[in-house]
């Protein structure tokens, strides 16, 4: 059941009042959370978070596209890390 | 002689239909790179590696449908689940500029932009839903994550081998 439209998205107050600060200041600096079930508002966008998955902080740069979805859908906790040793032919973008 | 260094590009998952097409699983950055596949080595689990010939491929929304012509029915397209299709590295697909592939970037020196200081090397890249994660092993043994969609990575030289950084504080 999806969450109810009167109470609006939840977002993390401490991690939003922070963006506020930097926001105020005109800085960009990384912010360290475990708020993985944080909405991504459009004032997050532009500001690096690094996300705990449960082993590391994932560093997750907010873009445009990610507002509505959750900060934890951008730093998985089950990585599959590919064929150890073996040279492929994926590529940075 | 030795044997040209391999590459893998992609697994068979399963048979598709009666003529003897093959799902793939593509391990490459470019889907359409098998459209100029020739000849192919597959690496089976349980018996030696074998050389097939493409003769057909397209992309479906599950992967990528291949045919060889020495597979013609189903039965043999069965046989092949699981094999993983190997090409020489000579014949991987040029990059434009600005583009690395994995395995290049890892061992390559992090340098900071600003002061030219070395900050360590490159340990390996993640793929990550928001962008490549660039795993970086500090001069004092330490690991830091940085992502390249951000602003942090301001270049690439690959003849230098250097990744040139600007990296953000740590809001406290």
């Amino acid at each position: 059941m999806s969450r109810s439209l009167k109470k609006g998205p939840y977002i993390d107050e401490k991690l939003l009042k922070k963006i506020e600060v930097l926001n105020e200041a005109r800085q960009k600096k990384v912010v360290k959370t475990w708020a993985r079930d944080c909405t991504i508002p459009p004032e997050f966008v532009g500001h690096t978070f690094t996300v705990h998955n449960g082993n590391k902080f994932i560093p997750v740069y907010v873009t445009e596209n990610m507002v509505g979805h959750k900060l934890g859908e951008f730093a998985p906790t089950r990585t599959f890390r590919g064929h150890s040793g073996v040279k492929t032919e994926k590529a940075t973008a | 002689m030795g044997e040209e260094e391999q590459i893998l590009i992609g697994i068979i998952r399963r048979a598709h239909g009666l003529k003897g097409e093959v799902l793939v699983e593509s391990y490459t950055f470019d889907k359409a790179r098998f459209g100029s596949l020739k000849m192919v080595k597959l690496k089976f689990q349980k018996k030696a590696d074998l050389h097939y010939t493409v003769s057909a491929s397209r992309t479906v929304p599950q992967g990528i449908l291949l045919m060889f012509d020495e597979v013609k029915d189903r039965t043999g397209a069965d046989a092949l689940r699981g094999a993983e299709i190997y090409i020489p590295i000579s014949e991987r697909m040029p990059l434009s500029e600005g583009r690395a592939y994995y395995d290049e970037l890892a061992g390559m020196k992090v340098v900071d932009d600003d002061s030219d200081e070395e900050l360590g090397t490159v340990k390996e890249v993640m793929p990550m839903p928001a962008g490549d994660v660039y795993v970086i092993r500090l001069i004092d043994g330490s690991e830091k994550l940085v992502t390249s969609a951000g602003e942090e990575i301001v270049r690439m030289d690959k003849k230098k081998r250097e990744v040139r950084v600007r990296l953000l504080a740590n809001f406290n």
